[in-house]
């Protein structure tokens, strides 16, 4: 759906997007993430045109850009990072003259719809300008979704919004999922991605440092595996005989609940549950801590890890 | 190589542009303030003709709505040219610009979509200048002669040379401010040589031997020359030089040039406008 080959792009003399390549596949929802600055928009700017790499290819849809401009743009809903919006237009006039640009049929229609979904309806004949600014969020979200495009590219989506908008958005963008868009999300911020998203790209100084599904990364990246034990009673001897276990690196204890960390190699469980039972335990309660995507994007981030294939750490 | 359809869509985005801009410049007022401006000055040089003929009994004017026309002409081309200098430097300024390349939207239907706004207003200001003028000729029994047909569609080509340069001024900034301080730099610029260049031809040079004042006369002459052809607001006046001369060659070379010096600076704030980007 998208894919970039060696993206590059310099502004005098300095490299802010250096040799990506990214590969988008149809019907995924594609988490975008980087620190502030990293190049993200550029990117996005460049997947649309909007601005030139200085070396690389990008295709949408199979194609070059270029070859097939119009057509192109017309399957591609966008949603920029910041909303600028016609100041003497009302949202309804403004969401008209996208969808006459989108050559939307039966726009009215449309237009009624997707301002219900966002709970925009009642506010379709103010002027875009007086609304807030999840309002105007919520207003651009619409505009990118008008012409079903096939593939949506939203650049921040939650931002600005309250707790109830960040839901209402993250449904309407599930549903566009669920009925066969891809998604390309920008985004730091990590706990929504890590809901919504099936792969992510992480992008750090201009390179691309990882692109994989969430599970994939976090078993890449983590060296040992966090277990927490809860017993209905520590057995006098159990701790010595866990520690004694070759997998096993770390043991601490906090009234009936254990804490293990173990070589992340295989899955040492049933071992530890035999140990356990061996010595007289009851288990309550048994389960592994897994390392959340912002966990990731630090170690990616702060350590300069690199899991693209072909590079070393 | 973007294909055949592709012009399909450039005119639809180009209309499109054109239908919201224009919407905006006939809900805006000033458009109206200048149309009264233009129309009120216009009615005190009649009122002066009919004072001149109470006084005297006599007129002899072959064309007495040609200054009026001018006038008002002058009037709306310097709105116009300060609404097309401003008009992309303020969308880059506000983002617009930027939310609507997202889209189906291309260098060239954007600059064609913001010309045809612009000159549309211009024909929907004709035509209310034209019914106040024939009001005008009913009023004062004054004749209002089939050869302002061609004062018109002369009017109607000059201006598009204003806009199409007042759009290339506005494609080489990024605010509306700096667009009208630029603006305001090339107009200066025009008047000082018009003005150094008639200074100077009133002044003789004296003595046999080479003289200063003789090079900058020569200097001032040719710039006026070069400025004549670059200032679009000078061919509106040439080409009223033809029609009072009955001129028709000078007439059509006239609208020729004003035809051409249009197309190349539309084409120039393409190229421009794809060159700076569309960002802030």
């Amino acid at each position: 759906m998208i894919r970039t080959e060696r993206l590059c792009k310099d502004y005098d003399g300095f490299a802010a997007v250096k040799d990506v390549t990214l590969h988008v596949e149809p019907g995924e929802i594609y988490g975008f993430l980087g620190p502030n600055g990293a190049g993200k928009t550029t990117i996005i700017l460049m997947l649309l045109g909007i601005e030139k790499p200085t070396k690389g290819r990008i295709f949408l849809f199979g194609q070059p850009l270029q070859e097939n401009y119009f057509r192109l743009k017309h399957r591609v809903g966008v949603l920029g990072e910041r909303q600028y919006i016609y100041d003497d237009m009302t949202a309804r006039e403004y969401l008209r003259f996208f969808a006459g640009l989108y050559q939307v049929k039966e726009k009215d229609r449309r237009i009624e719809a997707l301002l219900e979904a966002v709970g925009l309806r009642h506010f379709g004949e103010v002027r875009a300008r007086d609304y807030s600014r999840g309002m105007q969020q919520k207003l651009g979200l619409v505009r990118a979704l008008l012409h079903d495009a096939d593939l949506l590219i939203l650049d921040e989506p939650v931002s600005g919004l309250d707790p109830h908008g960040i839901l209402e958005v993250r449904h309407l963008i599930q549903e566009q999922n669920r009925r066969g868009r891809t998604v390309f999300i920008s985004s730091h911020i990590l706990s929504e991605v890590e809901r919504t998203a099936h792969r992510v790209g992480i992008i750090h100084h201009g390179v691309l440092m990882a692109e994989d599904s969430l599970d994939n990364l976090r078993s890449r990246l983590r060296q040992q595996v966090e277990l927490e034990v809860e017993l209905q009673e520590v057995q006098p001897g159990l701790v010595e005989s866990l520690s004694g276990l070759e997998f096993v690196r770390e043991v601490a204890i906090k009234d009936n609940k254990l804490t293990l960390k173990l070589d992340a190699a295989t899955d040492f469980r049933p071992q530890v549950f035999a140990t356990i039972s061996a010595c007289g335990g009851v288990i309550v309660e048994m389960r592994t801590k897994e390392m959340s995507l912002e966990e990731a994007f630090v170690t990616i981030t702060e350590r300069n890890v690199s899991l693209l294939a072909g590079s070393e750490e | 190589m973007r294909p055949q359809g592709s012009w399909r869509y450039r005119w639809h985005a180009a209309l499109l542009i054109q239908r919201r801009d224009l919407r905006s410049i006939i809900l805006g007022l000033s458009m109206y303030i200048v149309l009264s401006l233009s129309l009120l000055a216009s009615a005190l040089i009649l009122r002066n003709y009919l004072n001149f003929v109470n006084e005297s009994g006599l007129l002899v004017l072959s064309d007495p709505f040609r200054l009026p026309f001018l006038i008002v002409t002058f009037l709306f081309s310097l709105f116009l040219a300060l609404s097309s200098v401003t008009t992309i430097a303020r969308e880059k300024d506000q983002g617009t610009l930027e939310v609507l390349f997202y889209g189906p939207v291309d260098c060239f239907s954007y600059i064609l979509g913001k010309y045809l706004a612009q000159i549309s207003s211009y024909l929907v200001a004709a035509a209310i200048y034209v019914c106040c003028f024939i009001l005008y000729a009913d009023l004062t029994n004054l004749i209002f002669p089939f050869s302002m047909t061609w004062v018109i569609i002369l009017s109607v080509l000059t201006i598009s040379a204003v806009i199409a340069f007042g759009i290339f001024l506005s494609t080489l900034t990024g605010t509306a401010r700096a667009a009208l301080l630029l603006f305001l730099g090339v107009v200066l610029v025009f008047v000082a040589i018009q003005a150094g260049h008639e200074v100077l031809a009133n002044i003789s040079p004296q003595g046999r031997y080479y003289n200063p004042i003789l090079f900058l006369k020569n200097v001032f002459s040719f710039l006026n020359k070069v400025a004549n052809w670059l200032s679009p607001f000078s061919y509106f006046n040439q080409g009223m030089n033809a029609v009072r001369r009955s001129s028709g060659i000078s007439y059509l070379v006239m609208l020729l040039v004003s035809a051409v010096y249009s197309v190349a600076f539309l084409g120039l704030s393409m190229v421009t406008l794809e060159r700076k980007g569309v960002r802030k």
